[in-house]
C-alpha cells in the first residue's frame, strides 16, 4: 500500500510516500514558485519514479501547507493544517518529544504534542515576517552569505549584539547601521540576528507552554545559529530530524495512512 | 462533505430595515451622534434623533466599503491604531467635509450632528466624541460609567444611582439642544416597553442556541444586534419576535443551522463585521458552528449588575433606572472576575462548547486586554482548547483569510486530538477491568 503527504509551502513543496507500516518509501522537494499545481505534479513525479509507481497507485493522500486547498481536488483526498502534520511528523522520528518548533519561510509555530503526535496546544506568529525564514533571508542578503553559512559563522560570535526591531524591514536598517559602526564584529551581529528570531519565536513557545523534549522542524532547523540560540534560551538540547523540511509532508502521509485505515476499519 | 448553512430567514430583513431607519432620521431637526451606551432611549422623547456611530461603521464595513474611508482618514492624520469604528467614521466625516462625493455611497451619507453623546466605556469613545465636537463645533456630553471593581450589590446600586443622575442631566441637556419645551414621557415609555419586549425575545433566542444541534448560529444572533442597539422601537421588537418564532419552529421540526454539527464553538469579543459570511461558510466547511458569544447580547449575560433588575424585567414606571442598570450590566465596566463568570462560565457550562475563539481586535484595547490570560484559564478550567485570533472588528487590513482559516482548522484538529486521547484513555481503563 502507498500513502502520500504533500506540503505546499511558500518556498518549497515536499512529497513523502509511505507504506502501510509507515516506512518511508520516497521523498522529494521542489521550489513552489507561483504555479502550485505544477510544483505538486513535479514533486509527485520524483517520488513515484523513486518507488516505481504512478499516482494512481496511491491509496490516500493528504495535503498541507498554505497551498493545501488549491491542490486538494487534483492531488489529495483531504487536507490538514501544518500544525497537525508537523505534530505527527515530529512524533514519527522522536516519539518522546512533547513540543515542536517549526520555523518556515513565512510563519512560525510552537506546537505542544502528546505521545501519539496529537496536538494538545499551539501558537502561531501573526501577520509579521520577524521570527520566520523570510527574516533570515533578508539578513543573509545584507551579509552577502547564504542562510546556512550565516548560521555557521554566527557561532564564532563572542559578544552578540542586540537586534531590537520587531519589523523585518526596520531590522534590516538596524543591521546595516550596526555593520557601519567601527569595531563591531559581524559575527556578533549575525548572532544577534539569530537571537532576535529566537526571542520572537520563544514568545510562541511560552504561549503554547512547550515542555522538553522539543523538536525543530522546517528549513530554519538546518540553521546552526538558530538552533544554538534556542538551546541557550530553553536550556535543553533541541532534537533535529535528518530532513526537517519534509516533516510536514511526512506527517501528512501518516495522517493519510491513518485515515485510510480508519475509513476501511483496518488495524 | 462540508455542511450547508441554513441562515435564519428573518435576518435578511435587517438591511432594508436599517436603510429605512437611517433615512427616517432626516426628518428630525436635531441629530445626536452617539457612541457607547449613551442613553439613546431618552433621545426621541426629547425631540432628538440618534445616529449610532459604531453601528454605522459596522454597516459600512459589512458593505465592504470601509477601506477607502480608513485610508482617507489616515492620510489626514487619523492614527492607524485608533478604534476602527472611529477610523471609518472620521474618514467618512473628513471625506464629506472635503466634498468627496465620488467616494461616498448615497446610503452612507451622514446627517451632521447637532450634539455628540458618548458613554466612556473606553478612552477611544471620549476622544472620538471630542474630536467630532471640534470638527462640527457642537456640544459634547460624556456619560461616565464607573468601573465596577466590586460586585457587591450595594456598590453596584450606588454606581447605578450615579449613572441615573447623569441620565437625568442628559435629559435636560437634550431638551436644551432640541429646543423642545417638555420631555415626552410617553415616547420614552414606549421605547422602554419595546426594549423590555426585545429583551424577552433575545433571551429566548439565546437560550434556544443551547439545543444540540443548534437551530441557528450565534452569527445569526450577533448579526441581528443592530435593531436592538440603534432602533429600540416597535419595529425592532417585531423583528426579534419573528426571529424567535422562526427559531421555535426550527426547534419543533429539528431543523439545524448546519447540516452536520460536529464542533460547537464559543466566540468571545466583537466580530469582524466585514467577514461574517466568510466566517459562517468557513466554519460550516469544517462542520463547526458558533453557538454562543457575548458581543451584542452581553446585557443578557450573568452580569452582577443585572441583579439590580427584577426577574420579570425592569419597572416601566422608572425607565431611567432600567437604563442605568443596563448600562452598568453591559460588561465593559465589569471587573475581571465578573467578566470571567458572565462571559465564559455560564456559556461554556450551558452550551456544550467544544472550543473557544477569543478575537483580539487590533484596534480595540478593551476586547484585547487579558485575552491570552483568559484563553489559558479556559484551558485550565475546562480542558477545552482556546485560541486568540488576531483580527479586527472593522479594519480589513488586520484580517488575513488564510491565516484565520489555518488557526481555526488547527483549533478543530486540537479538539479531535483531545477526543481521541479521551477515547484512548477510556479504552485503556476498560481494558484494565477486562478479566
Amino acid at each position: 500500500m502507498i500513502f502520500a503527504g504533500i506540503d505546499i509551502g511558500s518556498t518549497t513543496t515536499e512529497v513523502v510516500l509511505l507504506d502501510e507500516n509507515k516506512k518511508i518509501l520516497a521523498t522529494s522537494q521542489v521550489l513552489t514558485g507561483f504555479a502550485l499545481e505544477e510544483a505538486a505534479e513535479k514533486a509527485f513525479a520524483i517520488c513515484c519514479e523513486q518507488v516505481g509507481c504512478t499516482r494512481a497507485d496511491i491509496l490516500y493522500s493528504v495535503s498541507t501547507g498554505y497551498g493545501r486547498e488549491l491542490v486538494l481536488a487534483e492531488f489529495a483526498d483531504e487536507q490538514y493544517t501544518e500544525i497537525a502534520c508537523h505534530a505527527k511528523g515530529a512524533n514519527y522520528w522522536f516519539p518522546e518529544a512533547r513540543g515542536v518548533i517549526d520555523i518556515g519561510g513565512q510563519d512560525s509555530k510552537a506546537i505542544a504534542i502528546n505521545d501519539v503526535g496529537g496536538i494538545t496546544g499551539f501558537a502561531m506568529n501573526d501577520k509579521c515576517a520577524a521570527g520566520t525564514g523570510r527574516f533570515l533571508d533578508v539578513m543573509a542578503g545584507i551579509m552577502g552569505l547564504d542562510v546556512g553559512e550565516m548560521g555557521r559563522q554566527s557561532l564564532l560570535a563572542t559578544k552578540p549584539v542586540l537586534v531590537s526591531s520587531i519589523c523585518t524591514v526596520f531590522a534590516e536598517s538596524e543591521v546595516i547601521s550596526l555593520l557601519s559602526k567601527k569595531g563591531t564584529d559581524p559575527h556578533d551581529i549575525m548572532a544577534g540576528i539569530h537571537e532576535s528570531v529566537v526571542r520572537r519565536v520563544n514568545m510562541l513557545v511560552q504561549k503554547a507552554q512547550l515542555i522538553p523534549p522539543i523538536v525543530m522542524s522546517g528549513g530554519v532547523a538546518k540553521n546552526a545559529g538558530v538552533v544554538k540560540a534556542f538551546e541557550d534560551v530553553l536550556k535543553t538540547k533541541i532534537l533535529i530530524p535528518e530532513d526537517p523540511q519534509s516533516i510536514g509532508a511526512l506527517g501528512a502521509a501518516i495522517l493519510a495512512r491513518n485515515k485510510y485505515f480508519s475509513k476501511n476499519n483496518l488495524n | 462533505m462540508a455542511s450547508t448553512v441554513n441562515r435564519i430567514k428573518t435576518t435578511t430583513k435587517i438591511s432594508p430595515m436599517l436603510d429605512e431607519y437611517y433615512a427616517s432620521m432626516a426628518h428630525f431637526d436635531c441629530v445626536a451622534w452617539c457612541m457607547g451606551p449613551s442613553g439613546y432611549e431618552l433621545m426621541n422623547g426629547a425631540g432628538v434623533s440618534c445616529f449610532q456611530a459604531e453601528s454605522s461603521s459596522a454597516r459600512i464595513a459589512g458593505g465592504q466599503a470601509a477601506t477607502p474611508f480608513i485610508e482617507y482618514g489616515q492620510a489626514r492624520g487619523v492614527s492607524p491604531d485608533m478604534c476602527s469604528y472611529a477610523k471609518i467614521n472620521l474618514g467618512l466625516v473628513l471625506a464629506e467635509l472635503d466634498e468627496r462625493w465620488d467616494m461616498i455611497d448615497e446610503r452612507y451619507r451622514l446627517n451632521p450632528p447637532d450634539l455628540v453623546v458618548a458613554g466612556n466605556i473606553c478612552p477611544s469613545m471620549m476622544q472620538w466624541a471630542h474630536v467630532l465636537g471640534q470638527i462640527y463645533h457642537v456640544p459634547v456630553f460624556i456619560l461616565d460609567y464607573p468601573f465596577c471593581y466590586d460586585s457587591d450589590l450595594d456598590v453596584l446600586r450606588d454606581n447605578a444611582k450615579y449613572i441615573r443622575e447623569q441620565l437625568e442631566n442628559l435629559k435636560e441637556f437634550l431638551l436644551k439642544c432640541s429646543g423642545q419645551k417638555e420631555f415626552r414621557g410617553e415616547t420614552l415609555m414606549n421605547q422602554m416597553a419595546a426594549c423590555r419586549e426585545m429583551d424577552f425575545y433575545q433571551q429566548n433566542i439565546g437560550e434556544m442556541l443551547r439545543t444540540v444541534p443548534a437551530p441557528a448560529s450565534f452569527i445569526d444572533n450577533a448579526f441581528s444586534m443592530t435593531p436592538a442597539i440603534s432602533m429600540k422601537n416597535e419595529k425592532a421588537a417585531n423583528f426579534y419576535k419573528e426571529f424567535m418564532e422562526e427559531m421555535i419552529e426550527r426547534v419543533k421540526t429539528g431543523t439545524s443551522s448546519i447540516s452536520n454539527e460536529r464542533y460547537r464553538i464559543m466566540w468571545r469579543g466583537n466580530f469582524p463585521w466585514f467577514k461574517i459570511g466568510f466566517l459562517s461558510r468557513l466554519l460550516a466547511k469544517y462542520d463547526a458552528l458558533l453557538v454562543s458569544g457575548c458581543y451584542g447580547t452581553h446585557i443578557h449575560q450573568d452580569s452582577p449588575a443585572n441583579r439590580l433588575i427584577p426577574p420579570d424585567g425592569f419597572d416601566l414606571k422608572d425607565p431611567i433606572w432600567g437604563m442605568a442598570c443596563f448600562g452598568l450590566g453591559g460588561g465593559y465596566v465589569s471587573n475581571y472576575e465578573d467578566k470571567w463568570k458572565s462571559e465564559f462560565v455560564s456559556q461554556i457550562e450551558n452550551f456544550s462548547i467544544d472550543a473557544v475563539i477569543i478575537q483580539a481586535p487590533h484596534t480595540c484595547r478593551p476586547w484585547t486586554l487579558t485575552s491570552r490570560e483568559l484563553c489559558q484559564r479556559v484551558e485550565d478550567t475546562y480542558g477545552i482548547p482556546c485560541i486568540v485570533l488576531e483580527a479586527d472588528h472593522t479594519d480589513p487590513a488586520y484580517f488575513n483569510d488564510a491565516q484565520v482559516e489555518t488557526r481555526i482548522k488547527a483549533l478543530l484538529e486540537t479538539v479531535d486530538a483531545r477526543r481521541e486521547e479521551k477515547a484512548r484513555k477510556a479504552a485503556a481503563e476498560t481494558d484494565e477491568f477486562d478479566f
